[in-house]
């Protein structure tokens, strides 16, 4: 019985380089500082699959109805497992855009909210843009942009109890 | 030692061209679990390599990480009492566990060597990242793919598993 076998020559070899090809890429790295995160993106990476978010996004105008709120939905449970390939892609492309379900909001001058329908909306790490059909969202300031590129107001992330909440 | 029993089948047959016109449902079984097990030594081989260049040993990167995470759990979830009162006060010697533990499992499932150990270490991480407040649908297929590696004699079938079996019949690291 021999539990612990001398390692063979290819075997040593092999792990040898490996570990001292790492221990110099470790040596080189150097951690970054912390930057801002962008809108939705967790320390991570891509806002994550299980999360919900809400954005409240207001019309820099006085045109209160103007304003939206977006509810990004989670990934459904086909699409947590279709995450696997996200991160296979993610060997040769570090970021990927992420697509997910949005219910679109708007006020409907009693204090609520009410559904203006659903969407896909598009997370983007690499534009840092969240793209939706009517507009996009600059995650880097919260810019909130219409179709035609036109600013028209400020987004920010809120919970989710905004929209059991009083709309403007 | 544990009294794993040796199997008789010492006598694993190693995939050869010919056995897929002996046997050819078998061999492309074979195939595909070898497939599998190569894409995901590589998804382990670089998960590490990520963890290394990310200055993952020397920061407290992984505190940092589970730290954001905290705020989009449930407070009464079992992940945060995971994450808050194990993973966050032992974060240092956790983030080496993890970057040279992916990289044992990388290395492992890839040349086929430890194959069944490799998996199980895969298997015992993808549970850790599961109950620490990473659980998505995904890691159900990624637990059951590296089951597969440990039920399997993969690295027998290809890898230096074989060679090491054969010289060590009685080691429990090459079956």
């Amino acid at each position: 019985m021999h539990p612990w076998p001398r390692v063979p020559g290819l075997v040593r070899i092999t792990l040898v380089g490996i570990l001292s090809s790492l221990l110099l890429a470790m040596l080189s790295s150097q951690a970054s500082a912390a930057a801002p995160r962008p809108l939705l993106a967790a320390a991570y990476g891509e806002l994550c699959t299980t999360c919900d978010a809400y954005l409240l996004c207001e019309a820099s105008t006085s045109v209160q109805s103007a304003s939206r709120l977006l509810h990004v939905h989670k990934h459904s449970f086909w699409g947590q497992i279709g995450t696997i390939w996200t991160w296979l892609r993610h060997l040769f492309q570090p970021v990927r855009p992420d697509t997910r379900h949005l219910t679109l909001y708007r006020p409907t001058g009693d204090g609520r909210w009410a559904s203006e329908g659903q969407a896909r909306v598009t997370l983007d790490l690499r534009s840092l843009r969240i793209d939706f059909p009517s507009g996009w969202i600059d995650r880097n300031d919260g810019g909130w942009h219409d179709a035609r590129d036109r600013r028209i107001g400020l987004c920010r992330s809120v919970g989710p109890e905004s929209l059991s909440g009083e709309s403007p | 030692m544990t009294g794993i029993a040796v199997s008789p089948a010492s006598s694993v047959d190693p995939l050869r061209w010919a056995s897929f016109r002996t046997h050819p449902a078998r061999s492309l079984g074979i195939v595909l679990v070898l497939f599998n097990r190569w894409v995901f030594g590589l998804f382990y081989l670089f998960a590490a390599i990520n963890k290394f260049r990310g200055g993952y040993l020397f920061t407290d990167k992984l505190r940092a990480t589970l730290q954001a995470r905290v705020p989009e759990l449930p407070p009464e979830s079992f992940a945060v009492t995971y994450i808050e009162s194990f993973v966050v006060p032992l974060y240092v010697p956790i983030s080496w566990l993890i970057a040279w533990g992916e990289l044992a499992a990388g290395i492992g499932l890839l040349l086929g060597l430890g194959t069944r150990w490799a998996a199980g270490l895969a298997l015992f991480f993808i549970i850790n990242f599961a109950i620490g407040g990473f659980y998505d649908a995904s890691l159900i297929v990624l637990g059951a793919i590296a089951a597969l590696f440990i039920i399997t004699p993969s690295g027998r079938w290809m890898g230096l598993d074989r060679r090491l079996h054969a010289r060590y019949p009685g080691s429990i690291f090459f079956r």
